[in-house]
C-alpha cells in the first residue's frame, strides 16, 4: 500500500529559499520500478532531507550549505552521529541519498533516494537519466565536512558508507 | 617484527596522478593492477619495474571498483556508471563493448564467465567472445526482488560452479552456475536483522564460503552447492562498519572503516580442521582503508582513504601470532582494539527463500 495517494505538497517551505515540496505517490510505492523511499520514513524527515539540500543559512558568518550539481540538482542526505552507518539509509534499496531534480522558478520540487551505481539501464523508466550523483556532488560533502576523504572514495566507487 | 617488516610496500600517489580506487594483482604477469579514480588503470610489472597506464579505460571517467581478467585477451572492468568489456585480440576500433549500467564490480568465474553484481538491478553475465557485438545477459525483472552487492565465484575439483551473493537484507544466496542458460534459482539465507554486505571465496577447488555482514557477523559456509545452514558468529567489538572479508585456507581478514582485523588460523579451525587452534584474539592494524584484495595468498592490498596502497605480507601476520613471538612488539598493532574483540557463537532462527530468475539480453 503506498503511503502517499496523491500528490500532497508540504506545508513548510525550505528555511534557505521558501521551496515547495511535494510528496508523490510514484516514490512512494506506487511504482514498484521507480526509486522509493522507506515506508519507514516520515515525511517530515523526507522534507528536512530536501530542507538541507537546499542549504541552510549559518550567521555569522554566512555560510551556505547548499549541496548542488552544476545542472541545479540538489542532494540530500542525513549524517548520522551515532550508530554503524554514516549515512542513514533513505530508500528501499540501500541508497542513502536523494536527488532533488532542478525545477524552473516558482515550481514545485520533489525528490526520490539515488542509488549509488547507476541504475538507468536496468530501469527502463529512467532510459537517458545519470541517476547517479556527479563526483562534484561528492566534493562538496567532503568539503561541507560531512565526509572524510576515505568515505568520499568509498561514494565515488559506488559503495555505501 | 618491526614497523617496516609488516608495511612491507606502501605505494603513495598513482604514477598517472589519480587518487588509487581499486588494486589487485597483475593478471597478465607477477606485479600489481590499480584502478583510480578518473577511469584509467595501472599495471605494474615485478620484472621490468614498468608502471604501463591504460587511461579511460571508464568512457565515463568514473571511478574503477573492479577489475578481473579471462585468459590473456578478455579484460572487464567496472565503475559505478558501466562495465566495461575489452578483448586485446580485436583490432582498436571493435575491441570493446560496454554495458551502460552501473556495477559494485566484476569477477571472473574459472569457466570463463565475467559476472558483475549491479544492486538492484541484478546480475550481468557476459561469455567474453571474439565475435562482435559482445553478448550480455542480464537478470530480467529483478527489481524488488534481491539486491546483489558482491558476488563470488566457488568451483570444485570437479568443475562443478557455484555463484555466492551478498543480497544484503535477504542475506546471502547461492547458486548454481552453468554459464549463461535462460536462467538461475537463487536460495537465500538470512536472519532477522542480518545485513550482509560481502562474501568471499575460501580455497581453490573447493565451495566453501564466508559471509559477513555490516555488523560483523560472520556466516560460514562450508559447502554453497548443499543447503545447510551455515555457522553463525559475530565478531563483537569490531570498530566501524565492515567494508570486506577475505580468507585464505587459514585465516580471516575483516576490514572495518576502523581497522584491519586479522584472526590466524580461524578459517582452517572452523570449516576445515577442527583441531587447528585459531588465536583467540584477532590482530588489529588501525587503518583508515576503503577496500582490499588478496594476493596469491600471500599479500594483502589494502587501498587507502588518502592516495596510497598498503601492502601486507601475511606470513608477517603469521610470525606475530605464534605463540613464540613477544606479542605485539611493534607500534601499529593495536592490543586495546585486539582486547575488545571477541568471537561469539550465534544461534540464529534461519529464514530461506528460493528466487527463480530469468535472463535477458541486455541492452548496449
Amino acid at each position: 500500500m503506498p503511503s502517499v495517494q496523491t500528490d500532497t505538497e508540504h506545508a513548510v517551505q525550505t528555511r534557505r529559499r521558501g521551496l515547495t515540496y511535494v510528496f508523490t505517490p510514484k516514490h512512494h510505492g506506487v511504482d514498484q520500478n521507480a526509486s522509493r523511499w522507506l515506508t519507514g520514513l516520515p515525511l517530515d524527515e523526507e522534507f528536512a532531507v530536501f530542507d538541507r539540500a537546499d542549504g541552510i543559512l549559518v550567521a555569522p558568518p554566512t555560510d551556505n550549505r547548499q549541496v548542488a550539481d552544476a545542472a541545479g540538482n540538489l542532494y540530500g542526505y542525513e549524517v548520522l552521529n551515532s550508530g554503524l552507518q554514516h549515512l542513514r539509509e533513505l530508500g528501499t534499496w540501500h541508497q542513502q541519498m536523494a536527488e532533488f531534480p532542478a525545477q524552473k522558478p516558482g515550481a514545485v520540487w520533489h525528490g526520490y533516494p539515488i542509488w549509488p551505481i547507476d541504475q538507468a539501464i536496468a530501469l527502463k523508466n529512467y532510459m537517458g537519466q545519470k541517476c547517479r550523483p556527479s563526483v562534484e556532488v561528492f566534493d562538496r560533502m567532503m568539503l561541507l565536512g560531512d565526509l572524510d576523504e576515505g568515505q568520499r572514495k568509498r561514494l565515488k566507487s559506488g559503495d555505501w558508507i | 617484527m618491526s614497523r617496516t617488516r609488516l608495511i612491507a610496500k606502501t605505494i603513495d600517489g598513482s604514477p598517472a596522478g589519480a587518487d588509487i580506487t581499486w588494486a589487485g594483482s597483475n593478471p597478465f604477469e607477477q606485479g600489481l593492477s590499480f584502478g583510480l579514480e578518473n577511469g584509467s588503470i595501472v599495471f605494474t610489472s615485478d620484472k621490468t619495474g614498468l608502471w604501463t597506464s591504460y587511461p579511460q579505460m571508464s568512457p565515463s571517467g568514473e571511478a574503477i571498483n573492479g577489475l578481473a581478467v579471462i585468459g590473456t585477451h578478455s579484460l572487464a572492468v567496472s565503475t559505478r556508471a558501466e562495465v566495461s568489456f575489452i578483448q586485446l585480440d580485436l583490432p582498436k576500433d571493435c575491441r570493446r563493448a560496454i554495458f551502460r549500467g552501473g556495477a559494485h564490480g566484476v569477477i571472473a568465474t574459472k569457466s570463463g564467465y565475467f559476472v558483475s553484481p549491479l544492486g538492484p538491478a541484478g546480475l550481468l553475465v557476459v561469455k567474453p567472445t571474439s565475435g562482435d557485438p559482445q553478448p550480455m545477459n542480464v537478470t530480467d525483472k529483478n527489481e524488488g526482488q534481491l539486491y546483489f552487492s558482491r558476488v563470488a565465484a566457488l568451483s570444485d575439483n570437479k568443475g562443478k560452479e557455484i555463484l555466492i551473493f551478498a543480497n544484503r537484507r535477504n542475506g546471502f544466496g547461492t547458486s548454481p552456475f552453468n554459464g549463461d542458460e535462460g536462467g538461475r534459482h537463487v536460495h537465500t539465507m538470512r536472519f532477522e536483522g542480518i545485513d550482509v554486505i560481502d562474501v568471499c571465496a575460501v580455497a581453490p577447488n573447493s565451495h566453501a564460503a564466508i559471509a559477513i555482514s555490516m555488523r560483523a557477523e560472520v556466516l560460514w559456509i562450508r559447502d554453497a552447492s548443499r543447503h545447510d545452514d551455515p555457522l553463525a558468529m559475530r565478531l563483537s567489538g569490531v570498530d566501524g562498519p565492515v567494508y570486506r572479508v577475505l580468507a585464505t585456507p587459514r585465516h580471516l581478514f575483516v576490514l572495518s572503516s576502523k581497522a584491519l582485523y586479522v584472526w590466524t588460523d580461524l578459517v582452517e579451525h572452523v570449516l576445515f580442521n577442527d583441531k587447528a587452534v585459531p588465536s583467540p584474539s584477532p590482530l588489529v592494524l588501525p587503518v583508515k582503508a576503503v577496500g582490499m584484495s588478496l594476493i596469491r595468498d600471500e599479500y594483502l592490498l589494502l587501498v587507502m582513504g588518502a592516495n596510497a596502497v598498503m601492502s601486507l605480507a601475511i606470513s608477517d601476520f603469521e610470525r606475530e601470532s605464534a605463540a613464540d613471538t613477544e606479542p605485539y612488539s611493534f607500534a601499529i598493532l593495536s592490543p586495546e582494539m585486539s582486547q575488545q574483540t571477541k568471537l561469539e557463537n550465534l544461534s540464529p532462527r534461519w529464514q530461506f527463500s528460493d528466487v527463480e530468475q530469468r535472463l535477458m539480453a541486455a541492452a548496449k
